[in-house]
């Protein structure tokens, strides 16, 4: 079995909901998904490995080393249990990508799980970062969904472990839904990526409207402040250099 | 609702599962995948449009991507396996699959077939065959195009000889295609033998797109549909959008100014 899986902590009696979000555009989805963890101060369930995965390991500041992995969080909401899903690489098959979705469906569905939400991104521009899209396991949720002001996704793709989530949880009949945030991907002079906590947020928003759960968005609200004025500060400063630069109308003495 | 016996069993196992929506019996089948120009699986669409035909099953694998890599799509490497994941239609969350239709009208199951990356191409087709025959199937007609200069519009191959015969006898129609026949359509009229099925191919001719092999030729489909609609007795009318589909093809192919063509 090209999967193993450990168990960290005690098993929750019963979960109503399993959240997930991966790393992809943005860094959006998995913004989210932490945060939740983060707030609802979740406990580390599970960590699963897969021989699909990248094959590397990562070394940390501290000086230890990371198999590249998924985690399962537990956290205990209004009296309620929630589960978070949620890595940062996906498996490079297909077959893997299917273990690994089907791995987390089966401990979800054990602890009875009935709603299942997806985060995902797209990349887009910086007007529509924030714009939530959805879709969902069957048309009778998706008018549920479009009467709360939700607007549809009519095609896409949901690729890698969240995409064969969604489809083998709505295949089993869960409540599926995915969220799909359009997100900005600024880069930094050095080619850094600048996660879009905006998107991140804008996901947070909808999944609260969509379960009722009350949720501090104080704390990423900030985050979004601070990426906006990160991002305007370095296009001020690639204003500036691109004036000092067309000062030097010949170009370097060097240059014939 | 509770699962069907046979999905839980598949389900429990490997990485591609049946999940039976309604139990049919039917003699024919006529089967097509997205292959050259997708002459044949335009045909199976046209055909499951037209006589308002029923999802009776369907076919899931976890070796569907939902992005290829290798190019074209029936044409599977095993360094590529593709992306995995879900196909999102009118907000609505689906995985992808093989669906088996059943044209009670004509008395056929129509197979619109979905290549498996390279480690599932012989599973899923294995799985298809399978289920065909526990449907009852006897003869298998795939559908799908050539690309040689020499040969008639359409041409047939089968998989014995005293079959090829008698399909040549009873259509007039001559093999003229050699050559591999790749992706889901090909194993599955390939393996068709071992499951004691009369198989036989139906090529339409078509002109290869280098840059988008798989991108539609519905004059080729036109022309299959109307062959199939006097060997099985079939009445299916060219949807309109094929109609202009192909209208439009035939202008563009028509050089501009040169009166006498």
């Amino acid at each position: 079995m090209p999967l193993e899986k450990r168990l960290t902590s005690e098993l929750p009696p019963r979960c109503r909901v399993l959240v997930a979000g991966w790393a992809g555009p943005g860094y959006s989805a998995r913004i989210a998904a932490d945060y939740l963890v983060e707030e609802f101060r979740g406990e580390l369930l599970a960590e699963i490995y897969s021989y699909h995965f990248p094959a590397h390991v990562t070394v940390s500041k501290e000086g230890f080393v990371e198999p590249v992995k998924c985690s399962l969080f537990k956290c205990k909401v209004e009296g309620d249990w929630l589960l978070v899903f949620s890595g940062d690489e996906e498996p490079l098959t297909p077959e893997g990508q299917f273990e690994l979705a089907k791995e987390a469906l089966e401990i979800a569905t054990k602890l009875g799980v009935r709603e299942v939400y997806i985060f995902d991104a797209v990349p887009g521009t910086r007007e529509n970062s924030g714009e939530i899209k959805v879709a969902c396991s069957d048309g009778a949720l998706l008018e549920q969904l479009k009467e709360m002001g939700f607007k549809p996704l009519k095609a896409h793709r949901v690729i890698g472990v969240l995409g064969m989530l969604a489809g083998l949880a709505s295949e089993r009949r869960l409540r599926t839904t995915c969220l799909v945030t359009g997100t900005y991907t600024y880069f930094t002079p050095s080619g850094r990526m600048v996660a879009d906590s905006r998107a991140a947020k804008a996901l947070l928003e909808a999944f609260c409207k969509l379960t009722g759960l009350q949720l501090d968005l104080s704390r990423i609200s900030r985050e979004v402040k601070l990426t906006d004025s990160f991002i305007a500060e370095l296009e001020a400063e690639k204003r500036r250099l691109l004036k000092v630069a067309l000062k030097h109308e010949g170009g370097p003495s060097y240059v014939r | 609702m509770p699962l069907s016996t046979r999905e839980d069993l598949a389900m429990s196992g490997d990485f591609t599962w049946i999940k039976i929506h309604k139990e049919v019996k039917a003699r024919k089948a006529l089967a097509a995948s997205p292959g050259l120009r997708s002459v044949g699986f335009l045909v199976v669409n046209e055909v499951v449009k037209c006589l308002k035909s029923e999802l009776v099953a369907e076919i899931f694998s976890a070796h569907f991507p939902v992005i290829y890599q290798s190019m074209p799509s029936y044409s599977p490497q095993p360094e590529l396996p593709g992306i995995g994941g879900c196909i999102i239609d009118e907000g609505v969350v689906r995985l992808p699959s093989v669906k088996i239709f059943w044209c009670s009208e004509a008395g056929l199951l129509v197979v619109v077939g979905y290549h498996a990356n390279f480690n599932g191409q012989y599973e899923v087709a294995r799985k298809v065959l399978d289920l065909l025959k526990s449907m009852g199937v006897e003869e298998l007609y795939v559908l799908a195009a050539h690309a040689r200069h020499e040969g008639g519009e359409i041409c047939c191959a089968a998989v014995a000889s005293d079959l090829l015969e008698v399909f040549k006898g009873k259509t007039g129609l001559q093999p003229c295609y050699t050559g591999p026949f790749l992706g889901f359509s090909g194993l599955l009229f390939g393996l068709a033998q071992s499951y004691k099925m009369k198989a036989v191919a139906l090529f339409s001719k078509t002109e290869p797109d280098y840059d988008n092999p798989e991108s539609p030729d519905p004059r080729a489909a036109i022309r299959l549909l109307d062959l199939l609609n006097k060997v099985f007795g079939l009445a299916v009318k060219p949807s309109k959008e094929l109609v202009e589909a192909a209208k439009a093809v035939e202008a563009e192919r028509r050089p501009k100014g040169l009166t006498y063509f």
